[in-house]
């Protein structure tokens, strides 16, 4: 697995990318604040409860890029699941999880990677923001990935 | 007759929908869920509003919006 921190992430050539960054900048985090430009990508997020012991899914975006290659049925009932099915895929990128619940800042990143998606093996390559999300008194991570190349079958 | 028994069955489903939906906003309030509450039927039931649900969906969704809350709980 690759993973660049990227130094200007406003410069990802994607529009749901930079709402959600725009997004972060006027709320920082708070799930109360802009809801209408939350809505517009929220549909493709990931929302994550984080604890000592790991992270478990609040709520998976139909349209995230995990409804893209699990399917939407997956992201529908994704919520109290510990992560993905290819859980070394999952144990490497959760790590961030933590870091960014506990600093309280987000990180973005172009990650590549091979991932198991039901027995088929594909190279993924995407953008990822990971940021601090607050509901009331309650800390949680929101993440939002976008494909920067189409997955790659490689069975 | 029948048509009395439908319309209680009929004012029964009314109770209860309106019961879960005064739940359901109750609930998804403690936490500023509600844009969270119109993703998640969109995605599950493909509808943009609480009045489009049905008794069973809304049960669906409280479950939805509890095992939130049980999983903030544990995160705190």
């Amino acid at each position: 697995m690759e993973r660049l921190t990227l130094t200007s992430p406003e410069e990802v050539d994607d529009v749901l990318f930079r709402r959600c960054l725009d997004w972060y900048a006027t709320s920082k985090g708070r799930f109360s604040l802009n809801q209408n430009e939350l809505e517009d990508f929220l549909p493709f997020l990931q929302l994550h409860a984080v604890g000592d012991n790991g992270s478990r899914y609040l709520y998976c975006g139909a349209k995230s890029v995990v409804g893209d290659l699990y399917g939407e049925e997956f992201c529908v009932d994704a919520q109290g699941k510990e992560g993905l099915p290819d859980s070394a895929f999952e144990q490497t990128l959760n790590r961030d999880y933590w870091i960014v619940s506990r600093t309280e800042t987000p990180i973005a990143q172009r990650v590549r990677a091979p991932i198991d998606v039901y027995g088929t093996k594909f190279s993924v390559e995407f953008f990822r923001y990971v940021f601090p999300v607050r509901f009331n008194e309650f800390n949680a991570v929101g993440v939002l990935a976008r494909f920067a190349e189409s997955p790659i079958l490689l069975n | 007759m029948v048509n009395r028994h439908t319309q209680v069955s009929s004012e029964i489903l009314s109770i209860l929908l309106d019961s879960n939906a005064a739940k359901i906003q109750a609930l998804s309030e403690d936490f500023e869920l509600a844009p969270l509450v119109r993703a998640y039927i969109s995605d599950k039931f493909g509808v943009m509003s609480l009045n489009e649900l049905n008794n069973r969906q809304m049960r669906d969704l409280i479950g939805f919006i509890e095992g939130f809350r049980d999983l903030a709980r544990k995160g705190d």
